[in-house]
C-alpha cells in the first residue's frame, strides 16, 4: 500500500470510545491553572493536616465518651429540628422570593442574606436580646413560664437563624432556573395552585431543595458562634459537637485528642454527605 | 367525541404602537388557522384567548360561557378556561414519565389516579407512543415528545385547543407524520381549535378556515381552499406562492397596474359575481410565478414590463427570480430556460405574462367585519 491511502479504520481508533468522540476543549492559561491548584491546596491541606495528628488507638474511646456521645446526639437532634424549621419556613419564603416583583424580591433577598454575612456571634447576640429575659419576645414568654436562652431550644433557634439563608437562596436559584413555563402548562391542563406546587414546582426543584437542605443541615450542625451566645456551653445540656471540640481543645493534655477525634469525625461525615448528594443528584437528573 | 362549544372573541388591545382589533368566531369542532407575518398579532391573540393577556376592550366567549369581559372586568384564570395550549416546544414535565404527563390533566380535574393512567395509556396508544409510556421526556426524540404533548393536551379534554406553531421545532422528516397525527386526533376529538402557523401545509392539512392577520387586523378570511386558491392579501399570496398585483378596473376590461394596463382573464376560483372587471373597482391580479416569462429582448404582445433582478434563489427544477418592486414579482424559470445573461442581481429584464394566466378578483378589505366562519 502506498502512503496517503486512507483505510476505513480511523487512525485514532482505540483512543476514543465508539460514538463518543473526545471533545477538544479550549485550554486555560498556565497561570490560571497554577492559581486554581493553589486554591485547592488552600482548601484541602488544612483538613488533611488534621489526620496525622489523630491518636487512632484512642479514637474509638474519644468519640464514645459520654460527653462526646451526648454532644453528637444533641447536634444531630437539634440539627434535624432546625432543618425542619428551615424547610417549614424557608420553602414558602423561597417561593415568595422567586415570584415576587423585582423590587420586593431585592429587599427580601438582602434581608435573607444578612445572617449569612454577619458574624454568627452578632446573630447570637441579637437573638439573646430578642429572647432574653428583657427582650421583646423574652418578656412575653417569661409571663407564660418559658425561658428560651441556654436551653436546647435556644440551640435550635441559633441553628435555624444561621442555616435558613442557605436553604432559601439555594432553592430560590433553582426556582428561577426552572421558570414558570411548566406551571403555566399545568394551569392550562386544569391544575389548581396547590396541585401545581405539589406535582410540578416542588418536584422540578427537588435537586436544589435537597442540596439546600443538606447545606442547611451541615451549617446547623457546625454552628458555633450564635449558639455560644444564646445557648451557652453547658455540658450535657446545650453542648453541641462544635462546643465540645472547643472546650476539649482549650483543655489540657489528653482532651485535645478528643477534640481532634470529633473534628475528624465531622470532616468525614460532611464528605460522606456531599458524595451521597452528588450521586443522588446524578441519579435523579432528567 | 367531546362536545365543544363555539369560540367567539371580539377584542382590542394595545401594546406600545401595536394595535390588535379582531373579531372572530370558530364554530364548535372546527379548526381556524390564523396566519400572518411576524408582528401581525397572532401570538398576542392566542395569549388573549388563553387568558394570559388582558385585552383593553372586548369579550371572549365559549358558547354561553364568558371567559373574558372587559366591561365587568372578568378574566377567568387559565386553569378554569378549559383551553389547552400546544406550542412548538412540547414542554413535557421533565420529572414525569410520558404516561404521568398525559395523566396529569385528568388527575388535576379529579379523575382517580388509576383511571387517569388507563386513559393516558389509551391516548399514548392513539399517538403511537404506547410502548414508551414509562420513558421520561429526556429519553424521547423531539417528534416523540410532541406526540406525547398532543396526547397530553387532548387527554385534558379541553373545550378549545390553541396550537402555537406546533410543528415549527420538528425536522423535515418528522413534521409531516406529526402533522398528520395532529390533524387526525384533532378531528377525532372534535375539539374547537385555533392554529397559529407560518406553514401553508399546517393550514391546508389541519384547518377548515383561514384568517390572515395583518398589523393586528383581519386582512382576509374564508375557507382554506378559497383563501389559498384566490388570495387577495400579500401574505396569503406569499403563503400560497402566487404574485399579487394591485390595480384598478378600466372601461375596456383591462386593469391599470403599476406595471401598465394589463389584460386579464376572469377569476374562476373566486366568488362568481365578482369575476368581471368593473371600472374604478380596486382589483387584485394573481399570477403564478411559473407564468412570469423573462427575457432580454422586448417581447411582442400584451402584459409586458421592464424591471430589474433583485436576486436569484434555487427552486424545484430551476431558479426563482425575485424582481425589484414595487410591485415585487417572483418568476420561476425551469433550469432548461435559464439565461446566464440575466441570472444575476441588477440585471435589466423584460417581463411578460400571458393574459390567460392573469386571474383578476376584487381587492381584499372590501368585505369588512367579523371573520364569521359558516358552520
Amino acid at each position: 500500500m502506498t502512503t496517503g491511502v486512507r483505510t476505513s479504520e480511523p487512525a485514532t481508533a482505540g483512543l476514543t470510545r465508539p460514538g463518543r468522540p473526545a471533545q477538544v476543549r479550549g485550554r486555560l492559561p498556565v497561570w490560571v491553572l497554577a492559581l486554581a491548584v493553589l486554591a485547592v491546596a488552600t482548601l484541602v491541606l488544612p483538613l488533611v493536616a488534621l489526620f496525622p495528628r489523630v491518636e487512632w488507638a484512642s479514637f474509638p474511646a474519644a468519640i464514645t465518651s459520654p460527653e462526646a456521645l451526648f454532644a453528637l446526639g444533641l447536634s444531630l437532634r437539634t440539627g434535624a429540628v432546625a432543618v425542619v424549621c428551615c424547610l417549614l419556613l424557608g420553602v414558602p419564603l423561597a417561593l415568595l422570593l422567586a415570584r415576587a416583583p423585582a423590587r420586593l424580591a431585592a429587599v427580601l433577598r438582602t434581608l435573607v442574606t444578612l445572617p449569612l454575612v454577619l458574624p454568627p456571634l452578632v446573630g447570637g447576640m441579637a437573638l439573646l436580646y430578642l429572647f432574653g429575659r428583657n427582650g421583646w419576645l423574652g418578656q412575653g414568654l417569661d409571663l407564660v413560664g418559658i425561658s428560651v436562652p441556654f436551653t436546647p431550644a435556644a440551640v435550635v433557634l441559633a441553628q435555624t437563624f444561621v442555616a435558613m439563608p442557605f436553604l432559601v437562596l439555594s432553592l430560590e436559584g433553582s426556582l428561577r432556573t426552572a421558570g414558570d413555563r411548566y406551571e403555566q402548562v399545568a394551569a392550562t391542563l386544569g391544575a389548581g395552585s396547590w396541585t401545581v406546587l405539589r406535582r410540578v414546582t416542588l418536584p422540578l426543584v427537588l435537586p436544589g431543595l435537597a442540596a439546600g437542605t443538606v447545606l442547611a443541615f451541615a451549617r446547623a450542625v457546625g454552628e458555633f458562634g450564635a449558639t455560644a451566645m444564646v445557648a451557652g456551653n453547658r455540658p450535657e445540656v446545650t453542648q453541641t459537637v462544635p462546643m465540645a471540640i472547643y472546650t476539649a481543645f482549650n483543655g489540657a493534655g489528653v482532651d485535645r485528642d478528643a477534640a481532634l477525634a470529633l473534628a475528624v469525625l465531622l470532616v468525614v461525615v460532611a464528605l460522606v454527605i456531599l458524595i451521597g448528594l452528588r450521586d443522588w443528584r446524578r441519579r435523579v437528573a432528567w | 367525541m367531546t362536545m365543544t362549544a363555539d369560540l367567539h372573541a371580539a377584542v382590542e388591545l394595545h401594546l406600545g404602537s401595536f394595535h390588535l382589533d379582531v373579531d372572530l368566531e370558530v364554530p364548535a369542532g372546527q379548526v381556524l388557522a390564523v396566519v400572518g407575518p411576524n408582528g401581525s398579532g397572532k401570538s398576542t391573540l392566542l395569549h388573549v384567548l388563553a387568558g394570559l393577556l388582558r385585552p383593553a376592550r372586548g369579550t371572549v366567549r365559549l358558547g354561553r360561557h364568558v371567559l373574558t369581559d372587559t366591561t365587568t372586568g372578568l378574566l377567568l384564570p387559565a386553569r378554569e378556561r378549559r383551553i389547552g395550549l400546544l406550542s412548538q416546544d412540547a414542554a413535557l414535565f421533565p420529572h414525569l414519565s410520558a404516561l404521568e404527563n398525559v395523566a396529569f390533566g385528568p388527575r388535576s380535574t379529579g379523575t382517580r389516579p388509576r383511571a387517569a393512567r388507563a386513559l393516558a395509556q389509551q391516548w399514548l396508544e392513539r399517538v403511537g407512543m404506547g410502548a414508551q409510556a414509562r420513558h421520561r421526556p429526556g429519553r424521547l426524540s423531539g417528534g416523540q415528545q410532541q406526540r406525547v404533548a398532543i396526547a397530553r393536551a387532548l387527554a385534558a379534554a379541553p373545550e378549545v385547543l390553541l396550537l402555537d406553531e406546533p410543528l415549527a421545532a420538528l425536522d423535515v422528516q418528522t413534521a409531516p407524520q406529526v402533522r398528520q397525527l395532529l390533524a387526525e386526533q384533532v378531528r377525532a376529538s372534535g375539539t374547537t381549535t385555533v392554529l397559529v402557523s407560518h406553514d401553508v401545509l399546517d393550514a391546508v392539512v389541519l384547518a377548515d378556515h383561514i384568517a390572515v392577520l395583518h398589523e393586528g387586523q383581519v386582512a382576509e378570511h374564508g375557507p382554506v381552499a378559497r383563501v389559498l386558491g384566490a388570495p387577495r392579501s400579500p401574505f396569503a399570496a406569499t403563503m400560497a406562492g402566487v404574485n399579487l398585483l394591485a390595480g384598478t378596473g378600466l372601461e375596456d376590461g383591462r386593469v391599470r397596474t403599476p406595471l401598465g394596463d394589463w389584460q386579464v382573464s376572469h377569476d374562476g376560483a373566486g366568488p362568481p359575481a365578482q369575476a368581471q372587471v368593473r371600472p374604478g373597482q380596486a382589483m387584485v391580479l394573481r399570477i403564478r410565478p411559473s407564468a412570469v416569462v423573462l427575457g432580454m429582448e422586448r417581447p411582442e404582445g400584451a402584459n409586458t414590463a421592464r424591471t430589474t433582478v433583485r436576486w436569484v434563489e434555487p427552486a424545484d427544477g430551476g431558479v426563482r427570480v425575485r424582481l425589484v418592486g414595487p410591485p415585487e414579482l417572483v418568476a420561476e424559470v425551469p433550469a432548461t430556460e435559464v439565461d446566464p445573461a440575466w441570472l444575476r442581481s441588477g440585471a435589466e429584464v423584460w417581463v411578460q405574462v400571458d393574459p390567460r394566466r392573469v386571474l383578476a378578483g376584487p381587492a381584499a378589505g372590501h368585505e369588512s367585519g367579523a371573520v364569521v366562519v359558516p358552520g
